[in-house]
C-alpha cells in the first residue's frame, strides 16, 4: 500500500505486518555537470511536491488517469534523486537511513525503480516481480538514495528531466519510443518469516552500537520561478541521463527468494513540466534549481558514501545511453544550459565504509 | 484569537524569527527556512539485548535545507512586514492594516489561502478563523451531503486521538 504522506511516499504492507514500512521522496537538487568528470554526491535541497493525479482528474490527459498514481514538476534539464527513508510512523520523514554500524530496525523491501518503464539499474524493459540476476532492484535499508542510471560499478548517470519527444530519454534511446515517460516503483516486502529470523539473529548478539542523528527539518517554501531553464513543448517528461557520479548500488545480501512478491506495492509518478504544473495544479512549481558553480561558489559541501558491501555491476546498455551534454554535442540544440565543470571544495563522508570520522570534510577531488 | 489579531501576531512573529536568523553567522540556513545539519554522537552499550528495542542506526542528512540557500551572497532576509506581506498576496497594506485591526471583514478565500501560505499556517484552520470553509471541501460535502452529514456528526464530538486515521492511498491504475 502506497500512501501520500508531506510530499512522501509511505510504503507499507498490512496484509504482512503493520509494522512493514518505509518511505521515499524526491529530492531536489543541482544537476551535476555532465562532463569527463565523475562527481561525489550533490545535496538534496528538499522535496518536489507530489500530488494525487485522482485530484485533478478533469486536467490531466486521459492516459495519467488510467496509470493513476501521482504527478511531480520539474523543469527541462533539472536533476532529481531517490531518497530511501525509515517509517516512524507519523514521524517527519526527515531522516534517511542506510544500515552501518549494527542494523536499522526497519522492514527490508526490495525496490524496483524505472523512467520510462526502463529498469534504471539494469536497462531492462519493466517487468512486475524481482529478478536475482542480474539484479534488477535495490534493498532498503541498505540503499539510502538513488541518484540516476547504473550505468557500470560504482557509477550512475544523473536523473535529469527531458521532454518526452526530445529524443534524450533513456527510454527512447533503448526503445525507439516516446510511449511512457515518468518513473515508476515497485517495492515488495521481505517475507515475514525471513525478517522474523534476522531478528533473533540479531538479538541473539550483544550489541554496541554508535548512533548519529542528525537532526533537523526541511522547510519547502513556494516561490515564483525564476531561472534559466527552457519551457519545452511537451509537458510530459521523462528521465534523460546526465553527468556522472560515483554511487553504488548495494547487492541484495539476502537473495531473491527473500522477498514476499505476493504483495507489491505499486505507483506511477507523472512528471509534469512548471508549465503544466500550474496549468494542472494552480500552483507554482518551487524555484528553478541553482547550479553547480552557484552552490560551489556559496561554499556549500558535497557528499561521498562509502557503503560497506558489494556493489551491483552496470548495465551495458545504460552504459551506452548518450547523455544529454552528448546529444547537445550532436545536434547543436542547447537542452543543458550552464553546464560548465565544477571543482567540489568541500566533501562530507557518509557511511559505513568512510574511515574519517563521521561528517567530516575533506577537500574535494575526482 | 480573531482572524485579523492573529495574522498581526504571525507575521510579527514571523519578522522576529528572520531577524535572529539573519544575525546568526555561522548559520548556514537563511532566514526562515530549514535550520542547519545538527550532529549529535551518542554511543552506549546495549547490556541486556532484549532490554530496548533495536535502536535506529544512522540517519544521516544530504539534505541541506532549501534551494533558497545556494545565493552568491548571504540569503537576504525575507521581509513580513505589512507592506511586503500585503504586496505578496496582492492587496493594499492599508486594507491588510484594516484587516489585522480588525476593522474590515476577512478577505477572500483566495487571499487567506495566500495568506496561510505566506505564514506557513494550515490554510483550513485559517479560513476556520475567518469564519469560511474552504469552496474545495463543501464541495465534497455537497457531492454526498447525506453521507457527509451523518459522517462528520458522529465525528463532532471524538477527541482527536480516537478519529482512526483515514487512510488515503495512491491509486495504482493501468500500465
Amino acid at each position: 500500500m502506497i500512501e501520500l504522506k508531506k510530499n512522501g511516499l509511505r510504503i507499507s504492507s498490512p496484509e504482512l505486518d503493520r509494522r512493514a514500512g518505509f518511505t521515499i521522496n524526491f529530492q531536489r537538487t543541482l544537476r551535476i555537470p555532465d562532463d569527463d568528470n565523475t562527481y561525489p554526491l550533490p545535496p538534496g535541497l528538499g522535496s518536489f511536491p507530489l500530488r494525487h493525479v485522482d485530484d485533478f482528474a478533469e486536467r490531466v490527459p486521459e492516459h495519467w488517469r488510467r496509470h493513476g498514481g501521482l504527478l511531480l514538476p520539474m523543469y527541462q534539464s533539472e536533476a532529481l534523486w531517490v531518497a530511501f527513508g525509515e517509517d516512524a510512523g507519523f514521524a517527519e520523514w526527515g531522516d534517511i537511513f542506510w544500515s552501518g554500524y549494527g542494523e536499522s530496525a526497519g522492514w527490508p523491501y526490495a525496490v524496483k525503480l524505472a523512467a520510462g518503464k526502463i529498469n534504471a539499474v539494469t536497462g531492462l524493459p519493466w517487468q512486475d516481480g524481482l529478478v536475482g540476476t542480474p539484479q534488477d532492484y535495490l534493498v532498503v535499508p541498505g540503499q539510502p538514495w538513488l541518484d540516476g542510471f547504473c550505468i557500470e560499478k560504482g557509477s550512475i548517470r544523473q536523473f535529469v528531466a527531458a521532454s518526452l519527444g526530445s529524443g534524450a530519454t533513456v527510454e527512447e534511446q533503448l526503445t525507439g519510443e516516446a510511449q511512457t515517460g515518468g518513473l515508476q516503483i515497485v517495492a515488495y516486502p521481505m517475507k515475514a518469516e525471513r525478517f522474523q529470523k534476522i531478528l533473533r539473529e540479531r538479538r541473539a548478539r550483544e550489541a554496541r552500537v554508535r548512533s548519529w542523528s542528525v537532526g533537523s527539518s526541511v522547510h519547502e517554501s513556494v516561490h515564483e520561478p525564476s531561472g534559466v531553464y527552457s519551457v519545452s513543448s511537451s509537458y510530459e517528461q521523462g528521465l534523460a541521463a546526465g553527468g556522472r557520479m560515483k554511487q553504488d548500488i548495494k547487492v541484495d545480501p539476502h537473495g531473491v527468494d527473500a522477498w514476499d512478491q505476493r504483495y507489491p506495492s505499486r505507483c506511477f509518478v507523472h512528471l509534469a513540466n512548471s508549465l503544466a504544473w500550474r496549468g494542472i495544479t494552480d500552483q507554482a512549481p518551487p524555484t528553478a534549481p541553482r547550479t553547480a558553480a552557484d552552490y560551489e561558489r556559496a561554499g556549500l559541501p558535497w557528499f561521498d558514501y562509502y557503503s560497506d558491501g558489494p556493489a551491483v555491476e552496470g548495465a551495458s546498455c545504460l552504459a551506452g545511453v548518450k547523455s544529454v551534454a552528448e546529444l547537445d554535442a550532436e545536434n547543436g540544440s542547447a537542452l543543458l544550459p550552464e553546464n560548465q565543470s565544477v571543482v567540489p571544495g568541500k566533501v562530507i563522508e557518509l557511511g559505513p565504509g568512510s574511515k574519517l570520522k563521521p561528517g567530516q570534510v575533506r577537500e574535494g577531488r575526482f | 484569537m480573531e482572524f485579523g489579531p492573529w495574522i498581526r501576531v504571525v507575521r510579527e512573529r514571523k519578522t522576529e524569527q528572520a531577524k535572529q536568523a539573519a544575525t546568526d553567522p555561522g548559520d548556514l540556513a537563511g532566514a526562515v527556512e530549514a535550520p542547519m545539519l545538527g550532529e549529535q554522537v551518542v554511543r552506549y552499550l546495549a547490556d541486556e539485548p532484549d532490554s530496548r528495542p533495536a535502536p535506529r542506526v544512522g540517519a544521516y542528512k544530504r539534505v541541506v535545507g532549501s534551494s533558497s540557500q545556494v545565493e552568491a551572497r548571504p540569503p537576504a532576509v525575507r521581509s513580513f512586514s505589512l507592506r511586503q506581506v500585503a504586496a505578496r498576496i496582492g492587496v493594499e497594506p492599508s486594507y491588510l492594516s484594516r484587516v489585522e485591526r480588525g476593522k474590515e471583514p476577512p478577505p477572500s478565500e483566495e487571499k487567506i489561502k495566500a495568506l496561510a501560505v505566506e505564514l506557513d499556517l494550515d490554510a483550513d484552520v485559517l479560513l476556520a478563523m475567518a469564519g469560511k470553509v474552504s469552496s474545495e471541501l463543501k464541495q465534497v460535502i455537497m457531492d454526498r451531503p447525506e453521507m457527509f452529514g451523518q459522517l462528520l456528526r458522529e465525528l463532532r464530538d471524538l477527541p482527536d486521538h480516537a478519529v482512526l486515521r483515514l487512510v488515503r492511498e495512491v491509486r495504482d491504475g493501468d500500465w
